[in-house]
């Protein structure tokens, strides 16, 4: 017994007041706390106080209670009441996390971009490789191409003939269309003249697509007919566009391509055909001459496997039919056979690499995400350690507090996911457009589908299990003497471990990141400086395609006419035209050839090149070097001798070296040619593409294609744009001028997609760096906050601060380091994952992994240094004192 | 001894006591002295138990089960006894709430007090 409770049991003694012995001593301790909380200075004596106290106390109503063995009565719980228990449990956890609002908000936010970014893409990948595709019995829908096996083009456009043969042949196939990319000019009905992108389908490809209208019809059989009314179905941007959303654009006249035509239908914009979208439907005519047409390959196909039939078997029946057409036409189909590729494969082969890297990228920044939180949450579990060990010894069962932790957790986290999803919301339609832009095939109309919000709650419940799972854990095996005596202070040892540890996985994984988006920036770096063979600056390009019969029969003046009128525009130092504008995405024409003086290659051995119908001035004016012999002139028109100009890599390819000048050409149309010069290699397809040999057609003796305007000014060319398309109008009214754009802005234009995902990648690269970063200062700030006394006496004992704050950084560049190696290793394997999209640079290329793993350890020492800095500014006094 | 209308915020004093101890207690457990502290601290002196009446009302409590009553020894301290809200406790001070809150609306409207 100690003096207070002497004091007390005197009073209570004297008085004959019955109170237990706990109870004298809770009143005791609570005296002694009174008497020593008086102000400094108070005089006193401890027993008056005593008695004072215990007598202006109302010490009798205190009356002699049960002592206190069993735990009292805790009510059954109802379920009303165990509601009731959850939801106040809920709002008390509520409270406590308002109280820390700095923490609560630092885990919202981090978890609501984790969870918003990882949906976003989700929604991505869900829309463009997973999500149903939108047509009936999709699954049995295939595309057929023809493969022409060495030369390794496994989906090349269909030659009508074969077509007809094959599909008539075949009994795997339960429909087939055909179906092309059309270009229009629209006009009359009073509208400008306008050039509109779509497709020519036969009406069974619009059927096996499910076309739905909304308004009209879509295309019977008479419409494809030879000889029929032209009609037309448009979608709906173009009727909301051009018709004003009119109830009477249905059944109404245009001119179409110079002919009249008749709007039959509408289609939803949303419709898309094998991803492609369009203004316009137009029956597909097949003429009867084309069964028997084998020479050239322009169409493509639809078809619809019969049920129970695979793709693979169809396959194989497809392979035998055709080595059938070779044996028939050995001079036109040797070297070919006919490839099979399911309609989902199609759409998403070419973009599937990219879209898994992206999603496992944003995943991983995730991963890192939660890894922070979950480190943040042990540290303030360790907080609350003290407060734990209280609680249970006052009887709360560890279920108790880790159902408490984790409602905490869970309520932090599913605020989080909240948050995450309206974020997702906004980012997919950001994304969705972009994705579109960069050419990936994304259905609908990028809005967050059930798919991707089932996907975000789930993952928020398992951020929530992850995050909680170390705090949860611990508190279960809290021991109490120890957390009691300590006061409080966590320790270090194995916690501490664990946050090593994962900081030392989020350093790895932003390592991940950052190595692919090093590799991506490098390729786009690399890509842009590939030299075009052209200058591109100060050029206008437009785009003024005759198409429809009359139209194109008046091409040549057409073009000769703009282009004397564009040359006298002021500030114009060249003009010319070509049918194919490089690198704009049209593929152009290739067709195979032989040098007239060489022996017939073997068929299928035949060589390719790239036709490019051109007017004379196209070099001088994209200042393409001429190297040998002349350009064209207006001289080389039709009726007059054919000739062709070739590009360097046709000279080494095929002329070895030696000047092809004088040499005859003939194509696969059977037209021959003279090479009367030789001009610098040209990207005409991409920046990264392969050179393939070129061959260069006046434009007046091969007047097809996509008739493009080339005008080099020596001021800016954008603001030439409407004085030129004027002077376009004063030739022909009726003529759309479209694309009116600087010939820089088409260079761009070609490098969206690595410019995306490299930005993409870069962007969350950046993301998981900052959080690691974060991390790792995290668990130095920690480390070094609870070595201050460890710090505190090697001070004392005469090490300088900058020694101390050497040791931590070095310790924490262990765990720096070791993530980045193992992150670096991680890559070689991982990047792989990269190599369709990468130019210039290999996977796992050692440099940029090396600057990449240099730029992350960088970054850790000075996420080190600073809170080391910081905590070794230590008393050497008070650390001690403290201790 | 009182002022006029002493009497009545003795009563409405000794009312409170539950409702303060309940608050007091919900957010982490505490011993009797620390709330004898915290109530006089944060009511700026406005509530004052001596300390028998807060016991009484303490036991009271954990008769009822709304508070339980654990010994709680530190190191290099005596042990005290520290108080903790129950589930049961946690709900009627929800009740308790709810009650006084219409309890004051309705002094407001009769006796026109108005707060701000």
């Amino acid at each position: 017994m100690n003096d207070w409770q002497r004091r007390v049991r005197r009073y209570v003694d004297t008085r004959r007041l019955d109170l237990g012995d706990e109870v004298i001593e809770e009143l005791a301790a609570h005296l002694e706390d009174a008497w020593q909380a008086r102000p400094v200075g108070s005089a006193g004596d401890a027993d008056a106080f005593a008695v004072d106290a215990l007598q202006r106390a109302d010490v009798p109503a205190l009356v002699r209670r049960r002592a206190a063995t069993a735990p009292p009565p805790v009510p059954e719980p109802s379920s009303s009441s165990v509601l009731k228990g959850l939801a106040s449990e809920a709002r008390h956890t509520l409270r406590l996390l308002r109280r820390a609002p700095g923490f609560t908000a630092a885990v919202t936010v981090v978890l609501a971009l984790g969870i918003g970014a990882t949906t976003a893409a989700f929604q991505l990948v869900y829309s463009a490789l997973l999500a149903p595709l939108p047509y009936p019995d999709a699954d049995r829908l295939v595309m057929v191409w023809e493969h022409h096996i060495a030369r390794n083009q496994p989906r090349n456009v269909l030659n009508p003939g074969n077509y007809f043969a094959w599909s008539e042949r075949s009994t795997s196939l339960e429909t087939t269309g055909v179906f092309n990319v059309a270009v229009g000019n629209l006009s009359g009905a009073g509208l400008v003249p306008e050039e509109i992108r779509g497709l020519a389908v036969e009406p069974a490809v619009l059927a096996m697509a499910g076309a739905r209208p909304i308004a009209g019809r879509v295309f019977a059989a008479a419409d494809g007919a030879p000889g029929a009314a032209q009609t037309l179905i448009i979608s709906d941007g173009l009727w909301q566009r051009r018709f004003g959303g009119s109830a009477d654009a249905v059944g109404r006249a245009v001119v179409f391509n110079g002919e009249p035509a008749t709007i039959v239908g509408i289609l939803p914009s949303t419709f898309e055909l094998v991803g492609r979208r369009a203004d316009f439907w137009r029956p597909a005519v097949i003429p009867p001459e084309a069964r028997t047409n084998f020479r050239g390959r322009s169409i493509m196909a639809l078809a619809k496997l019969r049920a129970g039939v695979s793709p693979a078997a169809a396959q194989q029946e497809l392979s035998t039919i055709f080595a059938d057409l070779v044996r028939e036409h050995p001079d036109f189909n040797t070297g070919w056979t006919l490839n099979v590729v399911p309609l989902r494969e199609q759409l998403t082969s070419d973009t599937r690499p990219a879209l898994w890297v992206l999603f496992g990228a944003v995943v991983a920044v995730l991963l890192i995400a939660c890894a922070n939180v979950a480190a943040l949450l042990l540290v303030r579990a360790t907080g609350r350690r003290h407060e734990m060990a209280v609680k249970i010894s006052l009887g709360a069962r560890p279920m108790h507090l880790a159902r408490q932790l984790f409602l905490e957790t869970a309520m932090l986290v599913g605020a989080g996911g909240l948050l995450g999803a309206g974020l997702a919301r906004v980012l997919t339609r950001v994304v969705s457009a972009t994705a579109r832009d960069a050419g990936v095939p994304v259905l609908g109309d990028g809005a967050l589908g059930g798919a991707a919000l089932a996907f975000a709650v789930g993952a928020t419940a398992l951020t929530a299990i992850a995050c909680s799972l170390g705090p949860v854990l611990r508190a279960r095996r809290v021991s109490i003497n120890e957390s009691l005596r300590e006061g409080g202070r966590g320790g270090v040892g194995s916690r501490q471990r664990l946050r090593g540890w994962l900081v030392a996985g989020e350093v790895a994984a932003a390592m991940l990141i950052l190595a692919g988006a090093a590799l991506l920036g490098r390729s786009y770096l690399a890509l842009q400086d590939v030299p075009p063979g052209f200058t591109a600056s100060h050029v206008l390009t437009a785009r003024g395609w005759r198409i429809g019969s009359e139209a194109q029969s008046t091409s040549v003046t057409f073009a000769r006419q703009v282009i004397d009128r564009a040359r006298t525009l002021p500030g114009v130092t060249a003009a010319s035209a070509t049918a194919f504008l490089p690198l704009d995405g049209n593929p152009g024409i290739g067709s195979s050839f032989v040098l007239a003086d060489r022996p017939e290659p073997a068929p299928g051995e035949k060589p390719i090149a790239d036709y490019r119908p051109v007017m004379p001035g196209y070099f001088a004016t994209l200042q393409i070097p001429v190297r040998e012999g002349r350009d064209f002139t207006d001289a080389d028109v039709e009726g007059r001798p054919r000739v062709a100009i070739v590009n360097e890599t046709f000279v080494r390819l095929l002329s070895a070296d030696v000047s092809p000048i004088g040499r005859r050409l003939a194509d696969s149309l059977g037209e021959t040619q003279e090479i009367v010069g030789v001009v610098g290699d040209v990207t005409l397809n991409s920046l990264g593409g392969e050179r393939r040999p070129a061959i260069y057609l006046p434009f007046a003796q091969l007047p097809i294609g996509a008739l493009t305007f080339v005008v080099r000014t020596s001021g800016d060319p954008a603001v030439m744009g409407p004085s030129f398309a004027a002077a376009v109008r004063e030739v022909d009214p009726n003529q759309p001028v479209s694309d009116i754009r600087p010939l820089d802005a088409v260079v761009a234009k070609s490098l969206t997609r690595p410019r995306v995902a490299s930005a993409a990648l870069g962007l969350f690269a950046g993301a998981a760096l900052l959080l690691a970063i974060v991390g790792v200062y995290g668990v130095v700030a920690y480390g070094v906050s609870q070595r201050q006394p460890e710090f505190g006496v090697r001070l004392a004992l005469g090490a300088r601060r900058q020694d101390i704050m050497r040791m931590v950084v070095r310790q924490s560049m262990w765990l720096v380091g070791g993530g980045a190696v193992a992150g670096a290793l991680l890559a070689v394997p991982a990047t792989r994952a990269l190599r369709s999209l990468l130019y210039g640079v290999l996977p796992g290329d050692p440099l940029t992994l090396g600057a990449v793993a240099l730029l992350v350890v960088g970054a850790g020492a000075l996420a080190s240094s600073l809170p080391a800095w910081r905590g070794t500014a230590v008393d050497p006094m008070s650390a001690l004192r403290a201790e | 001894m009182s002022r006029p209308g002493a009497d009545i915020l003795r009563e409405a004093k000794k009312g409170s006591a539950e409702l303060v101890i309940l608050a007091l207690l919900e957010d982490t457990p505490r011993h009797g002295y620390d709330l004898a502290a915290r109530i006089e601290s944060d009511s700026d002196g406005a509530l004052a138990y001596n300390f028998a009446s807060l016991y009484a009302t303490l036991y009271k409590l954990e008769e009822r089960g709304w508070i339980q009553g654990r010994w709680v020894e530190k190191a290099g301290q005596r042990r005290r006894r520290y108080y903790k809200l129950t589930a049961a406790g946690a709900t009627m001070l929800g009740h308790q709430r709810q009650e006084w809150k219409q309890f004051v609306a309705a002094l407001g409207r009769l006796a026109g007090i108005s707060f701000a």
